[in-house]
């Protein structure tokens, strides 16, 4: 007997070369089948044209920005709303985290890294003694910090760190994961305690290569 | 760290229309797809060096989308009401017919009508050609419930279809 179920995986081409063979033989004799199965694929003719994935035009902001590494100064209420929502969850989050074993260990940022936070663009790779140091992004809030993330990567295991300063004060770690080592998968998330220590920031601004290169020039002090 | 970060960036804009029509399909309102749509870029653009090279970028990007969407639609608790608005469609030309429009937009409507789980299964896998296999792990669930969800959806759009084309014929009488 054929269920959708199994129409469906032989729609899609889900099932080996045997269990496919099988299903065509069954719908030869079962005409309701056929009939479902044509049924299924017209269905799904229709919808592949009434819903393409619109192509990118010249001007999408969002392609622009994703380009220019400037994503995403404005956010909408919606969002904040949001965020202020999560924030509860978040936090026990971090706590659970901060319980368990692999919480990654608490870090301090050396003197060549603080050295390198203060003057390497965004992008650019420096081995250090501690491993490859690169700056992945450097933000900016509305209460006056700035941050950057850097990525350390030694004997295949990366370790992302948020160093945040303010004014005359010295670099300093706010939130450190673990990533992926290069064999294992990190899902989505994995991240979070970065995620959530970006969040507590308050409204951010990741800076663009231009704003980023004022702070370098200003020694993190440009104001907004 | 041998990656290319501008690669990344590219490679992102090349899967962003995909991106976007999943978007659609989890929000259901354009405003709230676009918010979920930057939330996730701006979360892939922290993460991207726990990408692998050799996965697919758009199944990486559809398992953030869809892991923020629940955390968000959690965290809203009673949530926005879910209504489409217009779609915007491309892709048709001036010489497209009069009734293959009609029947796109009946294509529409169903689909709109569907929950966001099969909104969700159905994008994935008939408009992004996903694996089952992809499919189950971007939406979190058992590949079985990839397979049931889909076979509910299909069968919803082939009877929502059928009685809009059935009700859109009687009122042309």
């Amino acid at each position: 007997m054929l269920n959708d179920d199994l129409i469906g995986a032989y729609l899609d081409g889900e099932l080996d070369a045997e269990r496919s063979a099988m299903v065509e033989q069954q719908l030869r004799a079962d005409k309701g089948a056929a009939a479902r199965l044509e049924r299924m694929r017209a269905a799904d003719d229709v919808l592949k044209r009434a819903l393409p994935a619109a192509r990118i035009s010249q001007d999408d902001a969002l392609a622009a920005s994703i380009l220019a590494a400037q994503p995403f100064a404005h956010r909408r209420d919606w969002a904040l709303r949001i965020a202020a929502l999560a924030a509860a969850a978040v936090f026990g989050l971090l706590i659970g985290r901060g319980a368990s074993n692999d919480a990654p260990a608490p870090y301090a940022i050396s003197a060549q890294e603080a050295q390198l936070l203060d003057t390497q663009p965004s992008g650019r790779v420096t081995e250090i003694s501690t491993g490859a140091f690169e700056v992945v992004l450097s933000l900016q809030s509305e209460a006056g910090d700035v941050c950057r993330q850097f990525r350390l990567t030694r004997d295949m295991q990366s370790t992302d760190v948020l160093a945040c300063r303010r004014g005359v004060e010295e670099w300093r770690m706010v939130a450190a994961a673990t990533a992926a080592s290069v064999e294992g998968y990190v899902p989505a998330g994995a991240n979070s305690p970065l995620d959530a220590a970006i969040e507590a920031l308050g409204p951010v601004q990741a800076l663009d290569t231009v704003q980023e290169g004022e702070q370098i020039s200003s020694g993190w002090r440009h104001l907004p | 760290m041998t990656k290319d970060n501008l690669a990344f960036r590219q490679e992102l804009i090349a899967v962003l229309p995909r991106l976007r029509r999943f978007a659609m399909a989890l929000a259901g309102r354009k405003d709230l797809a676009e918010d979920l749509l930057h939330s996730a870029i701006e979360r892939a653009l922290r993460n991207w060096g726990t990408f692998q090279t050799g996965r697919r970028l758009d199944s990486w990007m559809f398992k953030i989308m869809q892991n923020h969407w629940i955390d968000t639609r959690r965290a809203a608790a009673s949530g926005e009401t879910q209504e489409f608005g217009a779609v915007d469609v491309q892709g048709e030309d001036g010489r497209v017919v009069t009734e293959a429009r009609d029947e796109m937009r009946v294509a529409r409507m169903a689909f709109e009508a569907l929950p966001e789980e099969q909104r969700a299964v159905l994008t994935l896998v008939v408009l992004d050609d996903l694996s089952y296999a992809e499919a189950a792990e971007a939406l979190n669930v058992p590949i079985g419930t990839v397979m049931s969800r889909l076979s509910r959806a299909r069968a919803a759009m082939s009877a929502l279809m059928q009685r809009a084309s059935f009700t859109s014929v009687r009122k042309e009488n």
